[in-house]
């Protein structure tokens, strides 16, 4: 064999393993794509012409000096006046008059450049002192896409010409070639504020150039200016260790303040089916960001694969580019997606960012913002009782009640808070809760929650809900408020009446008028179940429904609505969960509270509109069984359920040793092609992987991973097999570990029960080391019998998912075994983590040494195990 | 001047393996290197761009797979998901249906890989392979010392024989 019949073989076994398409169908697909651009270029075009306003491609006037003077020599003139900074700059760092027309003006007398500006194709001499102080002045709003530019930069012998660039106050992207080399390693770095860099570029052998390079930094927050450095052969863009040292130059970009571009969409949402959180959204007209919190129940991974569009005031969804730039603030746990649009958009008609299936409305605030922010509808003046005197003044702030309403169901509360230290960071403010007579929260409510109507200084306007279970005429309500402290402190702070320390609220009962009816009607649900409703109450602000159950025939089920409306006597419809008749969102117009008492179960509706509760003719509940937390079935190994899918799961084995917890399903579906249409599929001509998890998630369980592997695939149907590990970080030592089944195949999730693992090995068998050389660096490694943790820093050894380790046991034989992985990355501390299940167990005692990712672990002599220095030969 | 069908027809016949495989020596799975082939031959179809020569086409291909490999392995989403393919590849190994040159190749790393293909298969110079990469001949050099030395820790770990023409090179 030589290397030449190496790579053959390897190539071959290539083809093998993931049969590739044969050329006629290569060829068709990129004709395929290549049309599809083609006819979603044409598509946006006709939006922009249609839809973009005159002013957007207006040049600003600071453009028209900066080009005025970019001409010939007069660009050297003008880059390297701006970097030393002499006195023909105005305030902000643009030019001041015309005599910088002298291709001389901006050097200093003891610097000379090198070459002349005639002799390097208008080149500016980039010496040390270039870096940082070449500043591009405010051009007007980059809408149409690139602001251009004529400026070369020489470093090094290579010439940078920037053709043009473009900076809407939140993504930054310069266009350039390099010349003199076909080496693309000159980008910009993520430094100063900003949050990733990428760069491409076709190299041209022939002019020794490399054409058409694109560097795209996203900041962590919209800004005026930004100082984009550039250096070279930077591997990790976002890498923090990144200093001014490693610059090669960089520019100092100013954004005009009156052409603000961003439509910022500050707020939170979270979507009930997908689980994730977008905590901001800038959209500009080329780009959009959606800032995400990773760490709420999303696993980190899948944050790459979202797809993130914008949908405009008139329906159109607009796509962006898919695989596209991510970055992670591990400090923070948010995650910034930056994507680009094909063609600039109009982002004044933009509705809402929508990031999967989470969707963030384009209501905008100012600086502080709750958790969690929705559209609020503020009730109609007429609806309104004025307090008086209702102030109540704390350490931390002033608290005064201005107006409040109540249906009978549903209690809302307007107050402004003034705080003394300025509006808190964290955008907490007090929210009002109800009080028992021992300051005990009493079960005749179950929901609360604020919302920010705006800010003023340090003066938070906000609306709180308090939602009732039953029906409240003629009772006192007795609340109070409770703020969490920038300490983290919880502080309870009563108003009105000191001696109670809470105020009690007589609603007005003529002036809410309520319908009730009894219905005691069963609803069928799916998969069979039934549940009698009990009655419906209809409120100026809400709806609650009631169900009453048998403990025996439903102990531990619950049920879950959808598609539920009111019809009115005026043949209208009022849907109480989605956006239209509710006014917002589902989470703002349709919030589904639920509760238990006794032997019942209510639906708490919150109406964003009032409504008359006599016009109601039917109410339409559409619902199907769910299960609930604590009533589930137990599942064990060999147990199967039914998914909401239609494919049937088995639990297939449970194991846990300490340390490592893993779980295997068998899933079949009846559909051959199953696994090609679930695990791997193409969305909109957009491939994107779509992995379904089945086991959720929890507080105290780190680093879960899913592995997928087609078993089987015949005309009988697919099976599919379904690895999933996790490490508990939880107090679990010695005990079995409990955990929720989630069915995620629906378009709703369902628990499908608990699930007991035992320990299956004792933990003292986990082995704990750290190693080193000169390929890995650092590491800790914990291996147990059933799986592995490697944690690295600083190392340019990538922990890629590469599936074996070999273990060498102590009689001599060698074996690879395949593991199961999944990792997580720092990008500011640099450090890898990489946790694994063994596809078998591992019986430690009889292992000598376990290969994993170029590192040889030596098992430990144990006490009981025989002394054996080397493995048998 | 954007390619007509027959001449992406004849590219594609021609250069398709050498584009598979430079993407492959760089993700290391078969699917990534299918798609990523892809990319390229689309970007070639779609570029405009003027070849003098078959050769140019080819050098071209290899820096924009290169280019586009890169892009992938830099992505954040690409660091931290397994493909499915993986895992199905590794059940397959296991099941000693195979235990070839593919896992082998996998093993080397990656700036290596690439050299050594190159150099080995493709059988450009190293100052092509310098151009192409962007990188200085000195390092190709000692790229390709570093995957040979690794190929053959590798080669003598699966089969104890390095045949006499490998061994040549070691």
């Amino acid at each position: 064999m030589n290397y030449r019949d190496f790579f053959d073989e390897a190539l071959s076994e290539a083809y093998t393993e993931a049969p590739v398409a044969d050329d006629k169908e290569f060829i068709g697909t990129i004709y395929e794509r290549a049309k599809g651009m083609s006819n979603k270029k044409e598509k946006v075009r006709q939006m922009k012409l249609t839809e973009i306003t005159p002013e957007y491609v207006e040049t600003k006037k600071s453009h028209k000096v900066f080009t005025a003077v970019a001409g010939v020599a007069g660009a050297a003139a003008v880059l390297t006046g701006a970097v030393f900074g002499v006195g023909w700059l105005n305030e902000h760092g643009g030019l001041k008059g015309p005599d910088v027309r002298d291709a001389d003006a901006g050097y200093h007398s003891d610097i000379e450049p090198a070459q002349s500006a005639e002799e390097t194709t208008n080149a500016i001499i980039a010496s040390e002192d270039v870096r940082g102080k070449i500043e591009i002045e405010a051009a007007g709003k980059a809408v149409n896409g690139i602001v251009p530019m004529d400026e070369t930069v020489v470093l090094d012998g290579e010439a940078v010409h920037f053709t043009g660039y473009e900076f809407d106050s939140a993504v930054v992207t310069f266009y350039y070639d390099i010349i003199g080399t076909t080496r693309s390693d000159i980008r910009p770095m993520g430094i100063n504020g900003a949050v990733y860099g990428t760069a491409g570029g076709s190299p041209d052998n022939d002019s020794n150039m490399v054409k058409d390079c694109h560097g795209t930094v996203a900041l962590y927050e919209p800004a005026d200016t930004v100082r984009i450095s550039f250096g070279r052969d930077l591997i990790d863009l976002t890498d923090k260790s990144c200093t001014t040292d490693d610059e090669a130059f960089a520019v100092t970009v100013h954004s005009d303040p009156d052409c603000v571009v961003k439509k910022a969409m500050l707020g939170a949402v979270e979507n009930e089916v997908k689980t994730l959180i977008i905590d901001d959204a800038y959209v500009t007209p080329t780009h959009v960001t959606a800032v995400v919190n990773r760490y709420f129940k999303r696993p980190p991974d899948d944050l790459g694969k979202a797809e993130i569009s914008v949908i405009m005031r008139d329906g159109t969804v607009i796509g962006t580019h898919m695989r596209s730039t991510i970055t992670a603030d591990d400090d923070s746990g948010l995650a910034w997606i930056v994507r680009k649009f094909d063609e600039p958009i109009d982002i004044n008609e933009v509705s809402e960012v929508q990031l999967d299936e989470c969707r963030l409305d384009s209501e905008e605030i100012s600086s502080i913002y709750p958790d969690y922010f929705f559209p609020v509808t503020v009730p109609p003046e007429e609806n309104r009782h004025y307090l008086t005197d209702a102030h109540v003044e704390t350490e931390n702030c002033d608290i005064t009640i201005n107006w409040l309403t109540f249906d009978g169901l549903t209690l809302r509360l307007q107050y402004d808070v003034t705080f003394k230290n300025g509006l808190p960071e964290d955008g907490t403010v007090p929210t009002i809760v109800p009080c028992g007579d021992n300051n005990i929260e009493p079960n005749i409510s179950h929901g609360t929650r604020v919302d920010l109507l705006g800010t003023d200084g340090d003066t938070a306007s906000c609306l709180g809900e308090v939602v009732y279970n039953r029906v409240m005429s003629g009772e006192p309500l007795k609340l109070r408020f409770r703020h969490f402290t920038r300490e983290g402190e919880e502080e309870l702070i009563s108003f009105l009446d000191e001696n109670v320390g809470m105020i009690v609220l007589e609603p007005e009962t003529p002036d809410v008028p309520i319908a009730e009816y009894e219905i005691n009607k069963e609803v069928s649900f799916k998969w069979g179940d039934k549940i009698p409703v009990e009655s419906v109450t209809v409120c100026r602000d809400s709806v609650m429904i009631t169900f009453e159950y048998s403990h025996a025939e439903l102990a531990g089920k619950g049920f879950s609505l959808h598609d539920t409306y009111l019809e009115m006597a005026d043949g209208s419809r009022k849907i109480l969960d989605t956006i239209e008749d509710c006014g917002g969102t589902e989470n703002s117009g349709g919030t589904v509270q639920t509760g238990e008492e006794g032997s019942k179960l209510w639906w708490h509706y919150e109406l964003s509109e009032p409504i008359d509760p006599s016009a109601v003719k039917n109410i339409v509940i559409c619902g199907e069984l769910v299960y609930r937390e604590g009533g589930e079935p137990a599942l064990t190994v060999g147990s199967s359920f039914q998914m909401s899918d239609g494919t049937t799961a088995t639990i297939a084995s449970a194991q846990f040793d300490g340390f490592v917890c893993k779980i295997v399903w068998d899933i079949h579906s009846d559909d051959p092609d199953y696994f090609d249409k679930v695990f791997y599929t193409a969305q909109n001509g957009v491939e994107t992987y779509h992995i379904k998890i089945l086991a959720e998630r929890y507080d105290g369980v780190a680093d879960c991973a899913t592995t997928a592997v087609p078993l089987s695939s015949d005309e009988n149907g697919c099976t599919i097999r379904v690895i999933e590990h996790f490490l508990p970080t939880d107090d679990s030592d010695g005990y079995p570990i409990v955990r929720r089944v989630v069915d995620c195949s629906g378009e709703y999730r369902h628990t499908a029960g608990y699930i007991t693992i035992l320990l299956t090995e004792p933990s003292d068998t986990m082995v704990s080391t750290t190693v080193s050389d000169e390929v890995t660096g650092d590491r800790e490694i914990d291996i147990s019998p059933l799986g592995f943790r490697i944690h690295q820093q600083n190392s340019d050894y990538d922990l890629y998912a590469n599936g074996t380790v070999t273990v060498t046991c102590k009689d001599g034989t060698v074996r690879e075994i395949a593991a199961y992985t999944g990792g997580w990355y720092s990008l500011v501390s640099d450090e890898q983590l990489l946790d694994g299940t063994f596809d078998e167990p591992l019986d430690l005692s009889e292992v000598y040494s376990i290969e994993l990712y170029d590192s040889t672990v030596v098992i430990p002599v144990r006490s009981g195990d025989i002394p054996e220095e080397t493995p048998a030969e | 001047m954007r390619l007509n069908k027959s001449d992406l027809e004849y590219y594609v016949g021609l250069y398709r393996k050498t584009v598979f495989a430079a993407a492959l020596c760089y993700v290391r799975n078969s699917s990534d290197a299918e798609d990523i082939s892809q990319d390229v031959f689309l970007k070639l179809f779609t570029c405009g761009m003027t070849f003098e020569s078959d050769e140019h086409v080819k050098a071209w291909l290899i820096r924009c797979t290169v280019n586009r490999c890169k892009s992938l392995l830099r992505s954040y989403w690409y660091r931290f998901s397994e493909p499915l393919e993986k895992a199905e590849n590794e059940t397959y190994y296991d099941s000693g249906q195979t235990d070839g040159m593919l896992k082998l190749l996998r093993r080397i790393r990656k700036n290596n890989r690439i050299t050594l293909y190159m150099y080995y298969y493709e059988g450009y110079s190293l100052d092509e392979i310098a151009r192409i990469l962007g990188i200085s001949a000195n390092t190709v050099s000692s790229r390709l010392r570093r995957g040979r030395s690794q190929l053959k820790r590798l080669l003598l770990d699966e089969r104890n024989d390095l045949g006499d023409e490998l061994q040549r090179f070691f």
